[in-house]
């Protein structure tokens, strides 16, 4: 895998994990509320 | 057009949105409820809708055609935004959510410049906010143009109308909610999109020799197709354009604690960086793979004969998020907007917290469907509220921040006066030099009007330091963190 593999699957790595926090964030607001 | 699963993915994903509105309006009891969520949100809700505010049309559907037509170059200027969002983040951000009783740039700016200040700014921010609605009414139509066989006109007034009715239903509660749906749908559906088109076409490397092979120009970081004045240029809009823009400041009032306020933004800023590189990878893909096309039309033909039956659908779903979020939580402003700083403070200036709960929510009303004749049938006006969105970084930017930034949270250290005249000369300059000047010597009109601004703001403050106005108001009290 090169640099440019490298650079675009980790920014994609990126996104779900973003998309992730905010369910997890969400749903531990909900429950908390 | 659209396969059966992928028109269905966008069904549910317009019932769902429909249904928070409905959800949220049960909610709301009061106008702190519909204007600032009770300024009670979370860290994931505001980096979420923060996000997706920021991430428009001209964030997918218009960053796929300038990387197709013109090439990376625009990366290193789109830092500009998040530059701004992470000083934002750490300087600003925290400081509005910790003061009291601020739901508008209007409150902020009657703070620190009074009366006059809060109108003037209030009148330009409900004029910004009222283009940008109007451009993000005619994505929607766009987005949905090529894949649903329906009329320009009456795709543009669904889209529309369902971002006015969950809006107006569920004020912010609603729109943050939704943000947060479409931030998930946005980032998930931009990110698949990207990894099958880099797999298909055998790697990233593969797509970057490919790319060079036709043109090596689209390669290019700095230089190539850009002169050094088109970058700073672009640098600058992108820096300030939207910088401490109404929709952002309510946001940084909705967030239960300032440093919810401050990580969100500094995170979604680093963010920015990540998503910005899936999106910009799929116009290099369309730029091998579809040769010739209209730039525009580049990520809705990339989605539709390069993805599978079900991403389609999930990607437009996306894209249409993208546009959703960021026209209601414009339009959610503007009418907040007209409520608090026009309504509340010249037209009934003894309306009650039911009165102006409700009047916001016929504002948004008024607004939205005002946003729709206009952006569809009057494009002479539609013309004219495009250019107020380029006057915000000349004319309340500066005089905003050095208020906000002089001196402790909530410390007022400049002259009440110096705002005003300082809006009005970078106002008037900006569209001296842009419109009769035609910009001479390269200089971009945004530059000259900031340092004008600027110059007029330190005149003026230094000359009327120590008058005090008669409106002056009472200081807020900081919000204790929960």
């Amino acid at each position: 895998m090169g640099i440019w593999d490298f650079i675009v699957y980790f920014s994609a790595s990126v996104c779900y994990i973003a998309a992730a926090t905010v369910i997890v964030g969400w749903v531990k607001y909900a429950r908390g509320k | 057009m659209l396969s059966g699963l992928d028109l269905t993915i966008l069904v549910v994903y317009m019932l769902v949105v429909l249904w928070i509105g409905y959800f949220t309006m049960n909610k709301i009891t009061s106008f702190s409820d519909y204007s600032v969520a009770g300024r009670s949100m979370p860290f994931a809700l505001i980096f979420a809708t923060i996000g997706a505010t920021l991430a428009g049309g001209g964030a997918t559907v218009g960053r796929v055609s300038f990387v197709y037509e013109t090439g990376i170059v625009v990366f290193l200027a789109l830092l500009g935004v998040v530059i701004s969002q992470i000083l934002i983040g750490f300087f600003v951000a925290p400081r509005i959510s910790k003061m009291e009783n601020i739901y508008t740039i209007g409150d902020i700016m009657e703070f620190y410049f009074g009366r006059s200040g809060q109108l003037i700014a209030s009148i330009i921010a409900f004029l910004f906010m009222a283009s940008m609605f109007g451009v993000q009414v005619l994505a929607l139509g766009r987005i949905l143009e090529p894949v649903i066989e329906l009329p320009f006109i009456t795709l543009t007034i669904i889209g529309a109308l369902i971002t006015i009715i969950y809006t107006w239903a569920g004020g912010m509660l609603a729109v943050i909610y939704t943000d947060a749906i479409q931030f998930i749908i946005l980032v998930g559906s931009m990110a698949t999109a990207a990894v099958i088109g880099v797999n298909k076409m055998g790697g990233m490397t593969q797509i970057i020799d490919q790319v060079g092979a036709i043109d090596t120009e689209h390669l290019v970081f700095f230089g190539g197709p850009w002169t050094v004045g088109i970058f700073i240029a672009t640098f600058l809009s992108f820096l300030l354009g939207e910088a401490l823009a109404p929709h952002y400041i309510q946001r940084y009032a909705s967030s239960k604690t300032s440093n919810i306020s401050k990580w969100s933004t500094v995170s979604f800023a680093i963010m920015y960086i990540f998503l910005t590189i899936v999106i910009m990878v799929i116009g290099l893909i369309g730029f091998v793979e579809f040769p010739g096309l209209n730039g525009d039309v580049v990520f809705v033909t990339y989605a539709q004969e390069y993805l599978p039956i079900g991403i389609v659908g999930l990607v437009f779903g996306g894209l249409l998020s993208a546009v959703m979020s960021t026209g209601s939580s414009i339009l959610n402003t503007a009418a907040v907007i007209f409520t608090r700083d026009i309504y509340g403070k010249i037209i009934n200036k003894s309306a009650d917290d039911s009165s102006l709960l409700k009047w916001t929510k016929y504002s948004t009303l008024i607004v939205g469907i005002g946003g729709i004749i206009v952006s569809l049938f009057i494009p002479s006006v539609m013309g004219l509220m495009l250019y107020a969105f380029q006057l915000w970084a000349p004319s309340v930017l500066p005089p905003l921040c050095i208020a906000i930034l002089w001196g402790g949270p909530s410390e007022r250290k400049v002259s009440p006066y110096a705002g005003p005249p300082a809006i009005v000369a970078g106002l008037l300059v900006t569209i001296l030099w842009l419109n009769i000047l035609g910009e001479p010597f390269g200089i971009p009109a945004i530059a000259v009007g900031i340092v004008v601004n600027l110059v007029v703001f330190w005149v003026t403050h230094f000359m009327t330091l120590h008058k005090m106005p008669r409106n002056y108001q009472n200081m807020p009290t900081e919000k204790v963190d929960a």
